[in-house]
């Protein structure tokens, strides 16, 4: 398996609004809602909160690789995708008598968040959305993002994103890691990453905070936490099970 | 880049043609449709047409995936036991964490989860125990495929709306290029559910007609249910051969494809080249034609504009629904037939075709050699999918 530069990150959670923010190990005294960037204000409105949430880490990624957001392929990974929507259509659909809104059904499809992305910055590369469970579901989504890199090259997106499920206490969070062949002039190179298998991860768990450890896609703190301050190893991309072995990445950072 | 092709050594497919390969081939063979009227005995305040799976209980999931039983599970167990000793010789030839589980769903689990939404509370969740990770959301059969035959490698499920199971053929190749695995089970399976037939409905694009792709009178899509499971190996007696596979975006609208199909035409585009063909060698299109206006003008623009040779163009929603998230498998399945009995059915619609559709749609079954089909998926998003596959 081929490697690639990370050459931009993006980062949210309630009481981050981007990576810098998480970064300082503080957080936000009030939560705040996920933004948009880049999305038009009309569409931002119309967009679910997943949606809003893809867009302010890709916008983060992007900017950081110097790289317009139109020529970057998309790879959306979720567990759970629209579940929000996907309850508020229910709400209609099982009630008497049944319903549906065309606005909620077309926001509720896993990948909607990508429509509106690529409507948005005018996109018409390489989209795809995927559902994994919390053990796979980082790991995935760099898998499918390292092979259109080999199949393709340029840029690829990563977003891993996760809203609040409806009756569950975790919050939303999100992450982008930007996958290049070759750097943009100009970009940030944050070191290469690649190798995306089981096994026993050489860095330890970051120290999360606790509610956005609660996430199922917390293996992206990890994740960014080894990007970010440079370490080199096997970096977990999930929680190790009994024999110790987890998903993992290989990073080798720029300062090696 | 022209890419390596990879055998297709097994598939198998259940819909509302036959509960398992051979019934459908009876089925399509005889030209009958799989379509039913559906209306208010399905709680539906509309009448519609349905392509049901044509099988009664669903046996429930052996007692260790007990807790991830769903509708969708067990239709996905049942489609397994259809390939299952493939599936488990690919095991056993590569190795269980060589081999993955991709498949496409816009379902997953909301035919359950809509059973039970009605006794959901934030504070209490749902009354008996079931599971949004495990049952509801979209990877959650991919878990039971992956433990049923046994493998523990890259496992996912590919939710890109209607082209989500002509997906999983470009992820599978990606993973088998990758070195990764040497052998992905793909497919799709999408369900029955009260859901999309009323999703559907709002945007006003399903019809209380039979669906009629390419007729002049055509006027919106049935659903349908059921799946297809195709295995795909680095090596091994091929059925059938993967070439390329052409992926994009319309960046166009959430729901309506390009006017001009120029998202679907750029992946035809992209699936010939990486195949390292000849545009003029396709000879048989398996299109989405999902009997809608909008659809089957765009789509049909993208064909004649890329293929202007004039392939054979088939659309099969007719017999089977559109299957949503498993209609890629499903036709991919019936491609897959056609290359290996040199006969393709005739698309079931209504006379008269439309005259503007400048693609060659034969109502009656074809009999011919055909060397290379190509399979054509659009969906909500704007995301288009092309899989070149090749006669063994």
């Amino acid at each position: 398996m081929n490697d690639a530069f990370v050459t931009g990150l993006g980062l949210w959670t309630p009481w981050h609004a981007d990576l810098a923010a998480w970064r300082t190990g503080g957080r936000a005294p009030e939560p705040s809602a996920p933004r948009g960037l880049g999305l038009p204000p009309g569409v931002a409105r119309r967009a679910t909160p997943l949606a809003r949430l893809a867009a302010d880490v890709l916008h983060q990624a992007t900017t950081e690789a110097a790289v317009p957001a139109s020529e970057v392929a998309m790879v959306l990974g979720t567990v759970a995708g629209e579940l929000g929507t996907t309850f508020d259509t229910l709400a209609l659909t099982t009630a008497e008598p049944p319903s549906s809104s065309p606005l909620r059904f077309r926001n509720a499809v896993h990948n909607a968040a990508l429509g509106h992305l690529a409507i948005a910055h005018g996109n018409t590369g390489y989209a795809s959305a995927l559902s994994a469970d919390a053990e796979r579901v980082v790991a995935m989504s760099l898998l499918e993002g390292l092979g259109w890199l080999q199949e393709a090259g340029g840029h690829v997106a990563v977003l891993v994103v996760e809203e609040a499920w409806p009756g569950h206490d975790h919050p939303p969070l999100g992450a982008a890691v930007l996958l290049s062949e070759a750097p943009a002039s100009g970009a940030c190179v944050h070191g290469r990453l690649g190798d995306v298998c089981r096994a026993v991860p050489d860095l330890p768990a970051g120290a999360h905070d606790e509610a956005l450890a609660a996430s199922p896609v917390r293996g992206v703190l990890d994740l960014l936490g080894a990007l970010t301050g440079q370490a080199q190893g096997r970096v977990r991309l999930s929680a190790p099970r009994e024999d110790r072995t987890a998903w993992t990445a290989l990073f080798r950072p720029a300062s090696s | 880049m022209i890419v390596r092709p990879y055998p297709v050594t097994a598939w198998t497919v259940a819909c509302a043609l036959g509960a398992d390969t051979a019934a459908v081939r009876e089925t399509l063979r005889a030209g009958r449709s799989g379509l039913q009227p559906v209306g208010e005995a399905r709680g539906l305040p509309f009448d519609t047409w349905f392509g049901a799976l044509p099988v009664e209980d669903l046996p429930a999931l052996p007692a260790a995936l007990a807790e991830r039983d769903t509708l969708q599970a067990r239709m996905a167990a049942h489609l397994t036991s259809g390939i299952l000793a493939a599936a488990r010789g690919a095991v056993a030839r590569w190795g269980a964490d060589r081999v993955g589980v991709i498949l496409g769903t816009t379902t997953g689990g909301i035919a359950d989860t809509e059973a039970r939404y009605p006794d959901w509370t934030p504070e209490a969740g749902f009354p008996d125990g079931y599971d949004l990770a495990r049952q509801h959301a979209m990877q959650a059969t991919s878990e039971v495929v992956g433990a049923l035959v046994g493998a523990t490698g890259p496992r996912w499920a590919q939710s890109s709306a209607c082209s989500s199971s002509t997906k999983v053929f470009g992820s599978a190749r990606r993973l088998l290029d990758l070195g990764v695995v040497d052998a992905v089970l793909v497919g799709g399976i999408d369900t029955w559910c009260r859901f999309t037939q009323l999703g559907f409905r709002s945007l006003e694009v399903l019809s209380s007609r039979r669906c009629a792709p390419f007729a002049a009178d055509r006027d919106g899509i049935n659903l349908g249910e059921g799946g297809a499971l195709v295995l795909l190996e680095r090596q091994g007696e091929a059925r059938a051969w993967l070439h390329g596979v052409g992926e994009t975006s319309d960046a166009h609208h959430m729901t309506q494809p390009h006017p001009e199909g120029a998202g679907l035409g750029a992946a035809i585009r992209r699936a010939v080249l990486a195949s390292g063909i000849s545009a003029r060698d396709v000879d048989l299109v398996q299109a989405h034609a999902t009997g809608t206006p909008l659809n089957d003008r765009a789509e049909s623009l993208a064909i004649a504009r890329e293929l202007p040779h004039g392939p054979l163009v088939v659309g099969t929603k007719g017999y089977t629904g559109h299957t949503l998230g498993a209609c890629g498998a499903v036709e991919a399945a019936l491609c897959l037939l056609a290359l290996e009995e040199g006969w393709c059915p005739g698309t079931l619609t209504r006379a008269p075709l439309d005259p503007e559709l400048a693609v060659r749609v034969s109502p009656d079954p074809v009999t011919q050699r055909f060397r290379y089909a190509l399979n054509l998926s659009a969906a909500f998003a704007g995301h288009n999918g092309a899989v070149l596959l090749e006669a063994a």
